[in-house]
């Protein structure tokens, strides 16, 4: 019983980090219509920003985390504006290909910018754990759950209660009517990527001290996130907080008593298993239209 | 604005022309990519003029190499720069007997089918005489199958790994084998450390398996409290920390990579877990050459081969590091170039051995003359039937963001 | 108010509409009759920006229109309630409402709200439920009410009539009639002779083209309006 609860506490740093890389990754799909592929890709790039900042411009790390927020902001700005308005109306295969291939092109262009040796990069607040008995919680953990928890909030009752929140649902329900009933559609798109990239760059932020950063240090980080907001309902904000705690609680527990060997494949069963007793995830909705 | 046909400006297609920027971004990332490739010093071959084999002239001798140069692994390929300040250093005192030493470096992303292109290239295209340097273990495993049948020699393939261990003709290992090092970490934990309860934290491949299998040979086989492996694509490792930790490990073994190596160390620190850390020299290096030690890991004992160069521990390492300084200023004096500086090294000696015509065979039979070469790693020893190479390890400790040598323990002078 | 003058518009090699010329005066109510693929939808589309004619031009109080999208139409004071209702289901009755009203200031909306829900005191009640658990009597009501929302002094209606009972439909057209009533000026397609008995003037449109045109009441009784329908 203390090993589970070992197990369980150990487990909700990284469960807040799939949760953070998951609300980015739904944010874009729900207001566009577009899986970003790339977007751990793009979250590492904001990192190395964030790196930059504390290494080359030598400034505290408060700050950096500030320049490095704008700057995802405004990659995110960039990928919409420059590729994926174009993209909008063009078949799934040609927005896979074109986000796979951001993705190869922003690892690539950061890998010759910054080099691919693992950077360190300071944790957030740091210091000793919390707790005793052996019972221990990292200050950055408890940091990240409630980082996630407070961009979760925000992000729902901007959705669900503000006049941007119910214009940026309208575009997500149906972009032509919304357009015609006067919702400036453009901008919120823009909104939503800008936004969306700075959600899970955060996770980068957070996850870039306990794994080292690298370009391509989002990849399997990525796949878990993939995963949290496939089981969330791939467009429900509840859904990919819940599906990155679930994703991160049973990976730790599959670690803990059979092998870290089986982690990535047990995850991807328990979604196999999840989404054959409910189709549209433990969060979405059927898409049934009424006539 | 367009006033072309009555189409609907909503519902405009973009298919085609969105088609067409995906392509293009594809092709870019992967001309990116590529464009790291290409020879890092030297040039090509030329004409074999006159030459008693492929890739020797009358005054030059061409060596090959494939190394990554781009891409996750890209610091390895550093190694190049040690191989070229040797030859310079050598090339400065009139070359072995008149001819200048040349290096063709081909940068194979630490991908086998690149890393197998590239050696095609470098001895169907490019002929050179010998290869210096190959970096990577499934890398060296594509290109030996050109290079053995070929009979093209093979001087320091920079991988622990155990199939280079079955002795072939034209290989000449020069790392220690990853056993060795186990072995040297097991027996320092316990002889010198004195722990009771130690942890052996792997990856699940065969290179985590070799230092594993070093660790089973040592003093510490009695003292292992848990082994614990991981997969390399894994980024989480609370678990691994706690069973660690609750295996009451007063020790763990780094049986890792860097990346893996530091994400454990994080979630053990998390934990208030803080055993002693005895790491690989593969797993010690993130973040910094091997002239400082990464502050990620004060007071880390971290196996070694290539003695400290910030000061320089002997003065094989001195030469080193003034020869990088002298002939290839501003370039990474680290581990990595280390590794292709003693590589060189022996690959030199080899050629000073060999009396009247050079030949493939006869610079084998001088590689195989080699007795007690004294390198920065240790001495190297080679045999008609023995082409171990190094099979002496140290530790060493991270101090102040320096490696320093711990006293009383292994040693290789 | 509204002239569209001998638009052609063509999607690919069909050709939608020749050479349609109509116009609409300050306040008034114009049906726009016709059987299915005859061009009234696309008529409305292009009056409302979402296609462009390849020629001819449609003036909106004396403006061309060419150069505007359908934004800048919009709120010169165009609306266009699309074909099929496009209600969104997962709202509610005031959210559907609210996005409608979204280039409203928050101080003004409230009221707007008010004013519309007078011309559809159906809707008072249901302000808390779900579009989608509305009927499609409520739901059609709820589409007028949120192009409304805009506040136009033009409306474009694409078909209210669609899959509703006769009295429901009668119940639809009543709320148009009231909406004319206070000044906004309504183009109605439909493919429901129905429309007639409220409209003022009727255009009748097949295969693209004008094929009829004249005061409501006496298009009604014209011989040529069942051979429009009939192709």
């Amino acid at each position: 019983m203390q090993t589970f609860a070992q197990y369980l506490l150990g487990s909700v740093g990284f469960g807040g980090i799939y949760a953070l890389a998951a609300l980015g990754l739904v944010l874009i799909f729900k207001t566009s219509g577009v899986v970003n592929f790339a977007f751990g890709a793009l979250a590492s790039l904001s990192t190395m920003i964030l790196w930059a900042g504390i290494h080359r411009l030598h400034v505290s790390v408060g700050i950096a985390w500030v320049i490095a927020v704008v700057a995802a902001l405004i990659i995110g700005g960039l990928c919409e504006v420059l590729l994926l308005e174009r993209l909008r109306r063009a078949p799934i295969t040609i927005q896979i290909v074109l986000t796979l291939g951001l993705l190869l092109l922003i690892e690539g262009i950061s890998g010759l910018v910054w080099g691919y040796t693992p950077k360190g990069i300071p944790l957030v607040i740091g210091g000793k754990s919390i707790g005793g008995n052996g019972f221990f919680i990292a200050r950055d953990d408890i940091f990240i759950v409630a980082l996630t928890l407070v961009v979760a909030l925000v992000m729902t009752v901007v959705f669900q209660r503000s006049r941007i929140g119910l214009g940026m649902r309208a575009v997500a329900a149906d972009r032509e009517t919304a357009a015609l009933m006067g919702v400036p559609v453009r901008r919120y798109v823009l909104a939503s990527w800008s936004i969306g990239v700075m959600i899970t760059s955060l996770s980068a932020f957070l996850v870039a001290p306990k794994v080292s950063l690298s370009p391509t240090m989002m990849e399997d980080i990525a796949v878990f996130a993939f995963a949290a907001a496939v089981l969330g309902g791939f467009g429900s904000l509840v859904g990919a907080v819940v599906g990155g705690f679930v994703v991160g609680i049973a990976a730790n527990l599959i670690a803990g008593y059979l092998s870290t060997n089986y982690q990535l494949t047990l995850v991807f069963v328990l979604i196999v298993v999840v989404l054959y007793l409910r189709p549209n995830g433990l969060f979405g909705r059927a898409a049934v239209a009424r006539q | 604005m367009n006033h072309g046909p009555c189409e609907s400006t909503a519902l405009r297609r973009r298919g085609p022309r969105a088609a067409a920027t995906g392509a293009a971004l594809v092709a870019l990332s992967l001309a990116l990519a590529a464009c790291g490739s290409g020879g890092s010093s030297g040039s090509g071959s030329g004409s074999n003029a006159g030459a008693t084999a492929p890739g020797v002239t009358a005054n030059s001798i061409t060596f090959g190499q494939t190394a990554p140069h781009t891409g996750p692994t890209g610091e390895y390929g550093q190694s190049a720069y040690g191989v070229t300040a040797y030859f310079d250093m050598v090339n400065a005192k009139g070359g072995v007997n008149g001819r200048k030493l040349k290096l063709i470096s081909l940068d194979d992303h630490y991908d086998p089918p690149t890393a197998l292109q590239d050696t095609k290239k470098l001895v169907y295209q490019d002929h050179v005489f010998a290869e210096v340097a190959v970096n990577g273990s499934a890398t060296t495993n594509a290109d030996l199958t050109v290079l053995v049948p070929q009979n093209v020699p093979l001087v320091g393939p920079q991988s622990g790994d155990q199939f280079l261990q079955p002795f072939k003709k034209s290989v000449y290992n020069v790392w220690p084998s990853y056993v060795v090092e186990g072995k040297t970490m097991g027996d320092f934990a316990i002889n010198n450390l004195h722990l009771t309860h130690v942890i052996a934290f792997y990856q699940n491949d065969p290179f985590g398996q070799a230092l594993l299998q070093g660790v089973e040979q040592s003093a510490a086989a009695s003292k292992l409290a848990a082994k614990i492996s991981y997969d390399p694509t894994q980024t989480d490792f609370s678990t691994d920390a706690l069973k660690a930790k609750n295996a009451n490990g007063d020790g763990v073994l780094f049986l890792s990579v860097p990346g893996s190596t530091n994400a454990m160390e994080n979630s053990m620190a998390s934990i208030n877990y803080k055993p002693k850390l005895i790491m690989s020299q593969v797993s010690a290096i993130p973040g910094s050459s091997f002239s400082a030690a990464p502050q990620e890991f004060p007071g880390a004992y971290v196996g070694a081969f290539v003695q400290p160069l910030n000061p320089p521990a002997n003065a094989e390492a001195k030469q080193f590091v003034d020869a990088m300084k002298k002939y290839q200023p501003g370039k990474p004096i680290s581990v990595f170039s280390g590794w292709g500086w003693i590589e060189a090294q022996t690959a030199v000696a080899g050629l000073k051995n060999v009396h009247g015509s050079l030949t493939r065979d006869s610079y084998e039979a001088g590689l195989n003359s080699i007795k007690n070469l004294k390198t920065m790693g240790g001495s190297v020893t080679y045999g008609p039937h023995d082409h171990i190479g190094l099979t002496c390890e140290f530790v060493v400790q991270a101090r102040n963001r320096k490696f320093v040598p711990v006293q009383g323990g292994p040693s290789c002078q | 108010m509204l002239t569209v003058d001998s638009i052609d518009c063509s999607y690919g090699p069909v050709q939608a509409l020749m050479g349609l010329s109509l116009e609409a005066t300050d306040g008034a109510f114009i049906a726009i009759l016709g059987a299915n693929g005859a061009g009234k939808s696309t008529t409305l589309k292009a009056i409302a920006g979402l296609v462009r004619p390849t020629r001819g031009r449609v003036l909106f109080r004396g403006r061309n229109l060419a150069r505007l999208g359908p934004e800048r139409r919009l709120s010169l004071g165009i609306a266009l309630c699309p074909e099929g209702r496009r209600v969104f289901p997962d709202f509610t009755v005031a959210e559907n409402l609210r996005v409608g009203g979204h280039r409203l200031n928050r101080r003004v909306l409230g009221d707007r709200v008010d004013q519309t829900l007078q011309l559809f005191p159906a809707l008072k009640d249901r302000m808390g439920q779900s579009a989608g658990s509305l009927s499609g009597g409520e739901q059609q009501m709820l589409a007028i009410a949120r192009a409304l929302m805009t506040e136009p002094s033009l409306l474009l209606l694409d078909e209210p009539s669609l899959g509703l009972a006769p009295m429901i439909t009668r119940q639809v057209f009543d709320a148009v009639d009231g909406i004319r009533k206070q000044g906004t000026t309504v183009v109605l397609v439909e493919q429901n002779r129905l429309a007639l008995r409220y409209a003022d003037y009727a255009y009748v449109l097949g295969n693209g083209r004008l094929r009829l045109e004249g005061p409501a009441g006496e298009v009604q009784d014209d011989e040529r309006l069942r051979s429009a329908y009939l192709g």
